[in-house]
């Protein structure tokens, strides 16, 4: 077994003094020349599927499908449905194969508010993904504990 | 479905800042604050803890809702490209040796 601990990060937000908190894992891509780049997930349960910029995907060289799903629509963009071959950064060098959706035009800057978000399909049946919210040594907010 | 939440408060989105390039400056704030955190919860906020959030904080402070292509390093966050066109330039045109530990991030 394999197992990560990863500090919860926070911010205060100035407008209401709240303090908010977010856990992002770090995953090293394949690319399609077999090398390997590293980019943050959002970790996110309420997400359904794990979701990336088509255009952050391109510009790393990662493989994405030619065309887009017809008739399916996220977030107002384009969808492709393909893979990451991932290896998550601090484990072992085991190498996942999880379902990701690739959003909007490769060649076209996606939206401000884009961010790379690992949601629960394909991925909680090859890791296991819990928060602990006690402070510890590792963070005084808690960790995302990341199992295999 | 995840919600990203703009703070408008923030002294980004309150007049053009700089933006600077390579290792990014700590705003005195930022400082300030993170060693208020720290002397408060101690033994828990280790220095790496306070390294992580310092680097998060400034990378937010001067780019947040923007591309960037940026490393940690033991001095701080370094920003190596801003912007879709020059983060997908950099990664062409950079090779692998020269971008270790680099990542694209949307602060």
């Amino acid at each position: 077994m394999s197992r990560l601990e990863v500090p919860l990060q926070q911010r205060r937000l100035r407008a209401t003094g709240d303090t908010v908190l977010w856990a992002d894992l770090v995953l090293s891509l394949k690319t399609s020349r077999g090398a390997w780049e590293e980019l943050p997930f959002r970790v996110d349960s309420g997400t359904e599927m794990t979701t990336m910029p088509a255009y952050d995907a391109k510009s790393l060289d990662l493989p994405i499908p030619k065309k887009p799903v017809p008739h399916l629509v996220l977030y107002g963009q384009e969808v492709r449905s393909g893979l990451l071959r991932a290896r998550v950064v601090g484990m072992d060098p085991t190498e996942f194969v999880f379902p990701c959706y690739f959003l909007g035009d490769p060649d076209v800057p996606p939206p401000a508010q884009a961010r790379n978000l690992l949601g629960l399909t394909g991925v909680i049946n090859q890791i296991c993904l819990a928060f602990d919210g006690r402070s510890s040594v590792r963070s005084p907010r808690g960790v995302l504990v990341v199992e295999r | 479905m995840y919600a990203r939440i703009i703070d408008e408060s923030n002294p980004r989105y309150r007049g053009p800042l700089p933006k600077p390039r390579g290792l990014l400056p700590v705003p005195p704030e930022i400082a300030e604050e993170i060693s208020r955190d720290q002397a408060a919860h101690q033994p828990n906020y280790t220095d790496d803890y306070a390294k992580l959030t310092r680097d998060d904080w400034t990378l937010r402070y001067y780019y947040e809702g923007e591309m960037v292509a940026c490393r940690s390093r033991p001095e701080g966050v370094e920003v190596l490209a801003v912007g879709p066109e020059e983060v997908r330039r950099f990664y062409q045109e950079t090779p692998a040796e020269n971008r270790q530990s680099v990542m694209i991030q949307h602060p």
